[in-house]
Order: structure tokens, then C-alpha cells, then sequence
């Protein structure tokens, strides 16, 4: 158990959850709670102690499954000669059932709708379908298709949709009820309702997926050992995804995330500003002491009035960093609900101020198309222009930077061989609080092609490589100092 | 008064569940339907005397959870809301000015001047103390439930006052000392993530992220607030709302939206949940108007499928 749990935080931590010593400590304890053979249980227990951020949940189930799946019965069956005795499913004649019967029972356990059902099917599938062989192919992707191949589940969807229509009283998706079964029962041509139940089996078929997916997975453990399961296993967390490549998944985590962002950052610069008590207001103070016979007991301070810091946004939208413009917009719509003094400004080849839209737009996808058919930040082809676009932010609103301002600048860029125009960076640079350049690029490919990051950045406070979460979070840091 | 040693780590907490199981009976009977995740962290809570840190979206039920926990064990609920601006003389403990004046003064009048009230020396004794929810909870007799709701209101460096109630359930008090406590109270915090918690926080407590309920749970807890309501209603609401849960609308439905817009059908008399009946009611379920149109316009789609 102990060198399990070691091999467990090790890859915990290799995937980037932070896991103190004190954590593990707690999670032996925790587990020393539960009976050993309570996987669930145990499960909970482990996640409590070492997740403490729900967003690593994924990351933390799929090595779960891995180092804690194998029960000893488990071992014993899957190793040996590739004969699994009892797993391996027996019609009552006593023989191996062909694949057309797994798949009928499959169904029965799916119409029914019995979770632990359809995980022993699935695992019984797996056995007949994926044709496991200790020594084979090391990945699970190969054994999985194999087996739900087999299974066809598209042919397992029509035939749940069948029965269901069948239960209500329909004869066929196409074709028409009785009259009576229409009018008496629950109307099951109801597009809400047939809406819902195809929900239902998406969701079932689910399981079917999930169960082979573990089954195959704990085959290979067993094979394999741990370690090197988990290996390839390796996945990221949300906060190392690259905003310029990431998927649907990942962008919704980074939504999230970016809201308590901004706030730490309106809170952090709140900081820097605040001190907790202006000066002793004497007049205030003698008036209260009067409560006390003259007594000065109770010292009234001046409010503090900090000055609040303005904070202007210049996020490049254009297509070439479109994932990071999508993420951009989210930063910025965080930032203006923090910060009373943001004044966003959206550019490709010309740069418009956005600020109103904010409030106007009822969440980001509407923000994006006003962005689009609103703000005047296209002007001639619709490539990104950082040189026009500084050049107009300086004409337009150039006069608004002043020594309170820190202006921060989203992209990545590349300038597609325009003029540069860095000086006028310089001038804002002159004026403004700070400059800061965050850009979605690795640092490596910084100044390669037409990127003229080295140009820019030497008008720059901070030019900070900012490609995921993590990153953003510590340029927060930085930018606070 | 002495430095007392780490008491809560052997205490066993008061009010006591045998198993998870036990934990999840005991809420349903208490009308709260928990899931088994959540009734094996309070388990551990209880076990491990570690507090717990619920986080989810608002309306998962994170205030109940606490407030089911303290009429189940039949414990005192102590409530610190947090705000933003709270600080350690609301949290923790305050002397009270006033008093200690008047008794000051009393003395002088009283008693001769060298008496040792009136030094000041007195005056700093328990009587003189306006305790605030977390002393409260350390010194209470019987056994409590301390709810520390919406923690992520307070700023970061507020955070650090509750860290020595959290991790050793004593108060530390410098004129007086350590006050530990002798029931140790069971504690919650709730987040609605606006804000990170800080890593020495989240590292002293026992972690749990309510989810929505699952569908079925979702009827249990429709077909206890409403008697009323058929079976089948109750079901085709929680899938619907599951469903409509993982569209990409903006406020996703809470739990008192789902009971409201159930009520709303049982008030229009629909024995099921069919597209006129939807339309009529989806009001109560969704506040946004662009996220009733993303759930008519997900809907209606499957319309001109089933059709063709």
C-alpha cells in the first residue's frame, strides 16, 4: 500500500497537483478510515486529502484507475495463460457465448439501465473482442476500437430507441401510433420528450464506453505494472494547456479559471495601494472621546482614498491567435467586472475601444460578434498590424495614458511585414505607469519570421511569455510586483 | 493560563456517524440527499477531525449540507458569513472597550487605586470579551457545527486568522493564552471559487466539490419539497434539467430553480413535461432570456431531425 501510494503522489505530482508531504500523510490516514476493498471509498478518501482543486479531477481519476484498480482476484484472473475462468461468460450449456449473445446481454443490461450490469458486460466484451494479449500492442486505443467496433453501438442506440418506443406504445420512430395509445397515454411524439430519453441512451452508451475504456486499461495494468501505464497515460491539466491549441474541454476550464484570476489581480493591486488607516482625524476623534469624560478612547481615523489604478487592454483578435483572442476577450470581460477603470481595446489591423460592449453583451459569444460587427478593428485586410493599430490607439487615445496607467498588451506580435512603428510604443511607454506585453508564443519562436517581439520588447516593462494558465497566473504575479 | 498541546487530532469529534452509509441515512432522513462522495468526506471529517472545504456552483446545496449536518447530530450551528473588510475583531474575538471602562472606573471609586483592577490588569478576563462565531465555536460546551460560508469573500490575508482554529482548533489570545477547544467542532467552509484560496488553507483541509445532483437524487429531492408532484413529472424533470445543465447557457439552473419551475408545472397541471408545457414554464427554470433561446433553439433542432 505504502509504495503504491508513493508511486501514486509521484505521479500526481509529475502531472503538476501539488502534493505536500502533509497531504500524504493525511491520505494514509484517510485511507486507514475505509475498509481496503472499498474502492469507492477509498477513492473519496484520496481525492479529499490530495485534490484540492476540482479541476484536477480528471487527471486524478483516470491515475486512480490505474495504480488502485487492481484487486488481488483481479491479478490472479488476468495473468497466468490468458485463460480467465470465471470472467469469461458461460451461456447455461457451460460454453463461451458467441459475440451475439454478449451483445444481447449487453442490450438487456443497458435497456434496463443497471450500471454494474453493463460494466460486467463490458468487461465480458472486452474479454471475447479485444483479443488482449500480454506482450502486444502497448497502447489501449487499438483494444478499445477492436472492442467497440464489435459491439456496434450505433446498432445498440436504435434497437434502445425501439424499445422505448415500443414501452410507450409507439410501433417505429417513423412510423405512426395507434390512436389510442396517442391519445390516452403520455404523448411519446412529443419532440421534448424523445428529446430527452435520446439524452438517456446517449448517456448509457456512455458507460459502455467508460467500462471498456477501464477494463482495457486495468488489462494493461496488470501487464504492465503502474508505472508505466501512467507513463503513457500522462495527461495535462487545464492550466497547461496551450491557449493556442486547445480543446473545447480546456477552454471551458480556462473560463472558469480566469474569473478568480482577474479578481486576485484586482485584489493584489488592491493591496499595493491600500493602506488600512489614513491619518488620526483629530476633530472626529475629540468628539468621540467626549462619550468617555474627555477620554480619548477610541482613535478615528481618515478614510483612506486609494488611488485606483487604470488599467488599459490592447488584445490583438485577429485569426492567427484566434484561440488566444477567444481567451483574451474572457480576460478582459474578468477585468472589467474587477476593475472600475479598465478601457479595453480590441485590434488586427486598426484598434477600436470596446469598453462599452461589455455591458451591452449578454456573455462572450455575443461580446465576440459585436466585437465583429461593432468595433472598427479591421481597415484594410484583416491581418493583424500592430503599427497601424499603435498608431491609431496613439492619435485616438493616447492623451487618457497617463502615470497611473499600466497598459497591457495581448499577442502575439507578429506583424506580417508591416512597418513596426515601435517608437510609438516608446512614447506610450513614456507616459504610462508600466507596459506590459503578454504573448501566447513560446519563447523560442519570439523574434523567428515576421514576430517582432525583440522590437517591441525593449519598450516594455515585462514581456512575458504567457502560453497557458499557469503562466498567466504568474505573470499576474509579476505584474503586481 | 498554559499553552495547551495539539488537542483536536485524537478528539473525536462529537456526534458521531458509524459508517458513510450512516452519513447518508442520517441526512435523508434530515431531507438532505447526499451523494456517496459527499457522505465519505464528512465521514473523514469526522474521523480525521479535519474541516472541509466545499466548493461548487452556487445552489449545489453547500449552505444546506451544513445546515442538514447540524440538525442531524443535533449539534449548534455557528455561522461566520464572510464579507469582504471582515477582520479578526469580528472573526475571532474583541475586547469590550466599554465595559472595561466602566469597570475601571468603578473601581477607582470603589476600591483603593492600588487595587489590581485597576491597573488594567483585570479588565482583560473572559467577561470582558465579545467572542466572535470561531471563539464561540472553540468554547462551546456541546458539540457544534461551524459554518464558515462564502470564505472566498475574505481577502487573502484574512484567511490567515483562521488557520490556527482550522488546523489546531485553539485561539490563541495574548493576554490571556491558548484556548483550546474540548468538543472539536466540525467544520465547513464553502467557496464559490471567485477568488483562489490560499495553498496553507487548502492544505489544512479536507476537500469536496458538489456537483449537481444526479438526476434520481434530483427527484428525491422534488418529490419530498413537493408532495404533490407525480412520479413521472419528478422524472422527466431531473432529466430535463440534467440535460439542460450541460448546454452552454450562462447560469446554469440551481436546485430552488428546479423545485420553482416544478411548482410552476404542477400549478399549470401538466402530468407531463411535453414542448407546451415547457414553453409555458421555462421561465421559472432559466432567469436569462439568451438562455432560453439556447435551450428552445437545442430542442427545436432535434425537432427537424425527428421530423426528416
Amino acid at each position: 500500500m505504502f509504495d503504491t501510494m508513493r508511486g501514486f503522489v509521484g505521479e500526481l505530482r509529475q502531472a503538476g497537483v501539488r502534493v505536500s508531504m502533509t497531504e500524504c500523510v493525511d491520505a494514509m490516514r484517510a485511507a486507514s478510515c475505509f475498509p481496503l476493498d472499498e474502492r469507492e471509498a477509498l477513492k473519496a478518501a484520496l481525492a479529499a486529502t490530495l485534490v484540492k482543486d476540482h479541476r484536477h479531477r480528471t487527471v486524478y481519476e483516470a491515475l486512480f484507475d490505474v495504480y488502485f484498480s487492481l484487486d488481488r482476484a483481479d491479478v490472479l484472473e488476468c495473468s497466468g495463460d490468458g485463460e480467465p475462468g470465471d470472467n469469461r461468460p458461460r451461456t447455461l450449456a457451460g460454453t463461451l457465448p458467441s459475440r451475439a449473445e454478449v451483445v444481447e446481454l449487453l442490450f438487456d443490461a443497458l435497456a434496463t439501465g443497471d450500471r454494474e450490469l453493463v460494466r460486467l458486460r463490458a468487461r465480458q466484451a472486452v474479454t471475447l473482442f479485444a483479443d488482449f494479449r500480454v506482450g502486444g500492442a502497448i497502447s489501449s486505443l487499438l483494444y478499445v476500437y477492436r472492442t467497440v467496433k464489435a459491439l456496434d453501438l450505433e446498432q445498440l442506440r436504435a434497437r434502445l430507441e425501439a424499445a422505448d418506443n415500443v414501452a410507450t406504445g409507439q410501433t417505429s420512430p417513423g412510423g405512426a401510433a395507434t390512436d389510442v395509445a396517442h391519445r390516452e397515454g403520455p404523448q411519446p411524439n412529443d419532440v421534448l420528450q424523445r428529446r430527452l430519453q435520446a439524452d438517456e441512451h446517449e448517456r448509457r452508451l456512455e458507460w459502455v464506453r467508460q467500462e471498456v475504456d477501464a477494463e482495457i486499461r486495468r488489462l494493461l495494468v496488470a501487464a504492465q505494472g503502474s508505472g508505466a501505464v501512467a507513463g503513457r497515460l500522462r495527461t495535462t491539466l487545464p492550466e497547461d494547456a496551450d491557449f493556442l491549441a486547445s480543446t473545447a474541454a480546456d477552454r471551458q476550464a480556462m473560463t472558469d479559471a480566469v474569473q478568480p484570476l482577474a479578481r486576485s489581480l484586482a485584489a493584489q493591486l488592491a493591496i499595493k495601494r491600500h493602506r488600512r488607516h489614513g491619518a488620526v482625524d483629530v476633530r472626529r476623534t475629540i468628539r468621540r472621546s467626549l462619550a468617555y469624560g474627555g477620554t480619548p478612547a477610541e482613535l478615528i481615523h481618515r478614510r483612506a482614498r486609494p488611488a485606483k489604478p487604470q488599467l488599459m487592454v490592447l488584445a490583438d483578435v485577429s485569426g492567427s491567435v484566434m484561440m488566444f483572442a477567444r481567451f483574451a476577450l474572457h480576460l478582459l470581460n474578468a477585468l472589467q467586472t474587477e476593475f472600475t477603470r479598465v478601457r479595453s481595446f480590441a485590434f488586427v489591423d486598426s484598434v477600436d475601444e470596446i469598453s462599452s460592449l461589455f455591458q451591452e453583451s449578454d456573455g462572450i459569444v455575443d461580446l465576440a460578434k459585436r466585437v465583429n460587427d461593432q468595433a472598427q478593428v479591421v481597415w484594410l485586410d484583416g491581418r493583424s498590424d500592430y503599427g497601424n493599430s499603435l498608431e491609431t490607439f496613439w492619435n485616438r487615445w493616447g492623451a487618457g495614458v497617463t502615470a497611473r496607467t499600466t497598459v497591457l498588451v495581448l499577442g502575439d506580435a507578429r506583424n506580417n511585414y508591416h512597418a513596426a512603428q515601435s517608437h510609438l510604443l516608446g512614447e506610450i511607454h513614456q507616459r504610462a505607469r508600466s507596459v506590459v506585453w503578454l504573448n501566447p508564443e513560446p519563447e523560442e519562436s519570439w523574434n523567428t519570421g515576421d514576430s517582432l517581439m525583440a522590437e517591441y520588447g525593449q519598450h516594455c516593462d515585462l514581456a512575458i511569455e504567457c502560453r497557458n494558465l499557469r503562466q498567466l497566473r504568474q505573470a499576474i504575479g509579476r505584474i503586481v510586483e | 493560563m498554559t499553552v495547551h498541546p495539539v488537542v483536536g487530532r485524537n478528539a473525536e469529534v462529537a456526534g458521531g456517524f458509524d459508517s458513510p452509509d450512516d452519513v447518508l441515512q442520517q441526512l435523508a432522513a434530515a431531507g438532505y440527499f447526499a451523494d456517496e462522495r459527499t457522505a465519505q468526506t464528512v465521514y473523514l471529517a469526522k474521523h480525521l477531525a479535519k474541516p472541509i472545504i466545499v466548493e461548487g456552483h452556487a445552489g449545489s446545496g453547500k449552505t444546506s449540507l451544513a445546515t442538514a449536518l447540524a440538525a442531524v447530530s443535533r449539534a449548534k450551528l455557528l455561522r461566520l458569513q464572510c464579507y469582504e473588510g471582515l477582520d479578526e475583531a469580528k472573526v475571532l474575538y474583541d475586547w469590550n472597550y466599554r465595559k472595561q471602562l466602566l469597570a475601571i472606573e468603578h473601581g477607582f471609586r470603589g476600591r483603593a487605586p492600588d487595587d489590581d483592577t485597576s491597573d488594567g490588569g483585570g479588565v482583560f478576563t473572559e467577561s470582558f470579551m465579545l467572542a466572535g462565531p470561531l471563539l464561540a465555536a472553540i468554547r462551546a460546551k456541546s458539540s457544534t457545527v461551524l459554518l464558515i460560508d462564502e470564505v472566498d469573500r475574505i481577502e487573502l490575508q484574512t484567511e490567515a486568522l483562521l488557520l490556527e482554529v482550522l488546523s489546531e482548533y485553539q485561539v490563541s489570545i495574548p493576554e490571556l493564552g491558548t484556548i483550546t477547544a474540548t468538543t472539536v467542532p466540525l467544520v465547513l467552509l464553502t467557496s464559490n471559487g471567485s477568488r483562489l484560496l490560499s495553498e496553507a488553507l487548502r492544505r489544512r483541509c479536507l476537500s469536496l466539490h458538489l456537483d449537481y445532483p444526479a438526476p434520481d437524487r434530483e427527484q428525491d429531492i422534488l418529490l419530498t419539497q413537493l408532495p404533490g408532484l407525480p412520479q413521472t413529472l419528478a422524472d422527466q424533470v431531473g432529466a430535463a434539467v440534467a440535460r439542460i445543465r450541460t448546454m452552454p447557457i450562462l447560469s446554469s439552473p440551481s436546485i430552488g430553480d428546479t423545485i420553482s419551475w416544478a411548482r410552476a408545472l404542477i400549478s399549470i397541471s401538466a402530468d407531463v413535461l411535453d414542448a407546451g408545457a415547457l414553453e409555458q414554464t421555462i421561465e421559472h427554470l432559466l432567469r436569462r432570456r439568451s438562455d432560453v433561446e439556447t435551450v428552445r433553439e437545442a430542442w427545436s433542432t432535434f425537432d427537424h431531425a425527428g421530423a426528416s
